[in-house]
């Protein structure tokens, strides 16, 4: 996947449309990000309590000026959609679940442009088709909306084929991949290829009590937008104070052991936290976690740097690096390929 | 008892359980007296009674490990509280390992517990013997010793939470069934019950096994399930104090705790057996079902690996109650999607007792501060869209219940207690009550076992009734030849 190209069965991620006059406004209200985007732009944000807690962790795609697709994870889907309808309050705009009705295939990989190329005529260069950018083309004679935005750390596109369409978009990929090296990939394969980009995982790395400051997604909000938001009003009081707790990115020297979920985390001898999610990095050949840590005179990048870190694993203390990017791609040069 | 409900309330539990009674009891704490719970029957009468009363503070997430942990502190201080007893005590429990890959399982779990402030420490299968004389400890690759996981009575201290719910001015009212959910709005407006209508604000449905149809009146999916649940009460044997400590024994899907002197072993079976695919009766209060040694074997298999000496140890009672599964493991708490103030507790999967109180806390705070604040991740996860609402047919759900689903005998048949056998039960007809009765009583100034041994009395009535029952037998006796299964497992 890192190499040559991967194919994913994304079909269970959750697809919602918020249709109608009032939902871009409804929309800016409930998320942190900006998404009052041209039609086409796709915008990773989160919706978040009034505490400034992470409720909601998704991508928005404009379809149109009064149509939007919500992609969130297939866990998350009652979640989700109960937490955008009840803040809808009075506005215009309805929100469906199409989830059933649309197949996603996930390409990606530094190959997905080659392979993709030889299904369909739209230009699929980085000019043409930029990251975090959607829209309808035919591919393998079907009406299919590629999205480029993924959870793997590559260049890729996430297509979204009516169900009916989708065996026969399934079987070209397949045979225009044969001399691509294009293999197969699940769920595992995903966890483990976002966890080494750091990318974060809603109920386990964010949630209701976390902040995106804290979770280290500040990029994706903006208080300075037009539009009041949900959770603004705690996140203005929160921005200027020191980060008492802070997601970190942690990596095993020893390429042995794994990491699951709850491993204490030890600064210099001392229990600081422990780990939200762990997975094995097969690229980096070891294991990987992200955890908070707390420090009441906040995280900050000396307390990060001036530490020795150990993550505890049945018993063991094992040492570990800490960080705040990712260990793999931190500039995000493969995702804008 | 008043022929009529209160007109309106603020708040409506309905369900009499820990559940319903911890959630009762924490709204009180927050100040909120005008609270009424509902139960149709008597208070414990349909899940909670019968409940092992295992109070362990680990759990598989941060969230629900918080709430058991709180758990555990509550009932240690309900009686003081409250003045009623619970049978609260902490023995400490065990868990062990029979292979060095669940060794290493149990020590990610003891390194786990550090972050949650709960004491767990990696013992050698000699210690663990120490701690638990009649153990076969020579097959085992290691334990977990927690010295202060619980263990309670479950009537006792529910009535507990009841008795500090209404001393916070909570109206308890047995005998009331619930009849209708009425919404308008999409949010609650209140609740037709067999004695009138109350006109609220709030309904919390803690209904257990009927939580699924209580939340079908209101459009709410419950996703749960019963299933029959197992355990075995031994005559009191040498070796077994007061005591002891909980034993788990996941690679043998069992667990043990003391019981008047006997041990209690039950466990959770590889492939389960569900109950309840018509709908569960309304009716089945202090009940249980028939035995199924059968279906018990290989838990008492197990059992006579880990502890050689119950293979001759006289069995008192063989208890068959239902409980609530939910599709993922995981308890339903928090509001429901489909319908404002409308909130759920419920789908414990057998560890009601434990995360009873944490979870009426957790629900009482959100009713109170209008959003949850410690209880991230609880109903998104069985809340997985269409599946919610698969029907209760146990041929079409996925789960693995749909290869053990057998033909369940019909409610007509099922052993059943009279109102009368619930808490004021008289013992008559049961050839066992007198002497379980007469040890409890005499046997010592613990709390709890009285209720307790009556509890395994009513289930001896109980199967009785449905004339599987005989005379005491020891588990080598019983319908298996356990002794030639076992040997050629052992020494393994």
């Amino acid at each position: 996947m890192r190499e040559a190209v991967g194919l994913f069965d994304q079909s269970s991620f959750t697809k919602l449309r918020l249709e109608g006059p009032d939902a871009a406004a409804a929309l800016g209200r409930l998320c942190a990000g900006d998404v009052d985007v041209p039609v086409g732009r796709i915008v990773y944000t989160q919706m978040l309590n009034r505490h400034g807690g992470i409720e909601c962790d998704l991508t928005v795609t404009r379809l149109a000026e009064d149509a939007y697709l919500v992609v969130t994870a297939a866990a998350a889907a009652t979640h989700d959609a109960a937490w955008i309808r009840r803040n809808l309050g009075e506005a215009r705009a309805v929100l469906t679940d199409v989830t059933a009705a649309t197949a996603v295939l996930g390409v990606m990989g530094p190959r997905s442009r080659d392979l993709l190329a030889r299904l369909t005529r739209a230009d699929l260069s980085a000019a043409e088709f930029p990251y975090l950018t959607s829209r309808e083309v035919w591919l393998a004679s079907a009406p299919v909306r590629a999205s480029r935005v993924t959870y793997v750390g590559e260049l890729g596109w996430e297509l979204y084929v009516p169900a009916e369409f989708a065996a026969g978009v399934y079987d070209a990929l397949v045979e225009a991949g044969q001399d691509q090296g294009l293999a197969h990939a699940g769920y595992h394969a995903m966890d483990s290829l976002r966890i080494e980009k750091a990318y974060r995982s809603w109920g386990h790395d964010i949630g209701p009590e976390d902040t995106p400051l804290q979770a280290g997604l500040g990029f994706a909000v903006r208080l300075d937008k037009a539009a009041p938001f949900i959770g603004r009003e705690a996140l203005l009081a929160l921005r200027d104070r020191p980060l008492s707790r802070r997601l970190l990115v942690f990596t095993l020297e020893d390429p042995q052991p794994l990491l699951y979920h709850d491993e204490p985390i030890w600064r210099d001898g001392a229990l600081v936290g422990s780990i939200s999610s762990g997975a094995y990095g097969h690229t980096l050949g070891r294991a990987v976690g992200l955890g908070y840590v707390a420090h009441p005179d906040g995280v900050t990048e000396a307390f990060i740097a001036s530490g020795r870190w150990e993550l505890e694993v049945a018993g063991e203390r094992l040492p570990a690096r800490a960080q705040l990017t990712p260990p793999y791609d931190p500039k995000s040069i493969r995702v804008r390929g | 008892m008043s022929d009529a409900v209160p007109g309106q309330a603020r708040v409506v539990v309905i369900g009499g359980g820990i559940a319903g009674c911890s959630v009762a009891y924490h709204l009180a704490k927050l100040g909120w007296r005008d609270v009424v719970l509902l139960e149709r029957r008597e208070l414990s009468c349909g899940t909670t009674w019968h409940a092992a009363g295992l109070v362990g503070q680990l759990r598989a997430t941060h969230n629900l490990t918080r709430l058991a942990k709180y758990g555990a502190d509550l009932y240690e201080r309900l009686e003081a509280e409250t003045g009623q007893a619970t049978g609260f005590r902490r023995p400490g429990s065990l868990s062990l390992a029979r292979t060095t890959e669940r060794m290493h399982e149990l020590a990610r779990l003891a390194s786990m517990a550090r972050c949650f402030d709960v004491d767990a420490e990696v013992i050698t299968p000699a210690e663990a013997g120490r701690r638990w004389p009649l153990l076969r400890t020579d097959d085992l690759a290691g334990a977990v010793w927690l010295p202060r996981d619980g263990r309670t009575n479950p009537i006792d201290t529910t009535l507990a939470l009841a008795k500090g719910a209404r001393q916070g001015g909570v109206t308890i009212l047995e005998n009331t069934a619930v009849t209708a959910i009425r919404t308008r709005g999409g949010a609650v407006a209140g609740v037709g019950t067999s004695r009138g209508d109350i006109a609220c604000e709030v309904v919390v449905n803690c209904a257990g096994m009927w939580a699924r149809d209580l939340g079908a009146m209101a459009g709410v999916a419950v996703p749960l399930h019963a299933s029959e649940h197992f355990y075995i009460v031994t005559e009191p044997m040498d070796g077994v104090t007061a005591d002891l400590p909980v034993l788990r024994d996941p690679d043998g899907h069992i667990y043990v705790r003391e019981e008047v002197g006997g041990l209690l072993m039950g466990g959770f079976e590889p492939v389960a057996k569900p109950w309840g695919m018509e709908g569960i009766p309304a009716d089945f209060a202090f009940s249980l079902l028939p035995e199924d040694w059968d279906h018990f074997q290989v838990l008492m298999e197990q059992a006579i690996v880990r502890i050689p000496a119950i293979e001759s140890a006289p069995v008192r009672s063989h208890v068959n109650g239902p409980e609530s599964f939910t599709p993922d493991g995981r308890y339903h708490l928090g509001e429901a999607p489909e319908c404002r103030n409308f909130f759920v507790a419920a789908g414990f999967n057998s560890i009601g007792i434990a995360s009873g109180a944490g979870a009426g806390k957790a629900v009482a705070e959100w009713i109170v501060g209008g959003e949850p604040r410690w209880t991230s991740g609880t109903w998104t996860s069985a809340a997985w869209r269409h599946f919610r609402r698969i029907p209760r047919t146990c041929e079409r759900a996925p789960w693995r219940w749909s290869a053990a689903c057998t033909p369940c005998t019909g409610p007509s048949s099922r052993p059943r207690r009279r109102a009368a056998c619930g808490r004021a039960c008289s013992m008559t007809g049961s050839p066992r009550a007198a002497p379980a009765s007469a040890k409890s009583s005499a046997g010592s100034a613990r709390t709890g076992t009285r209720r307790r041994a009556r509890s395994l009395s009513i289930a001896i009535a109980g199967a009785a009734r449905t004339g599987s029952r005989g005379p005491p037998r020891s588990i080598a006796r019983c319908a298996r030849p356990w002794g030639s299964s076992i040997s050629r497992r052992s020494p393994s």
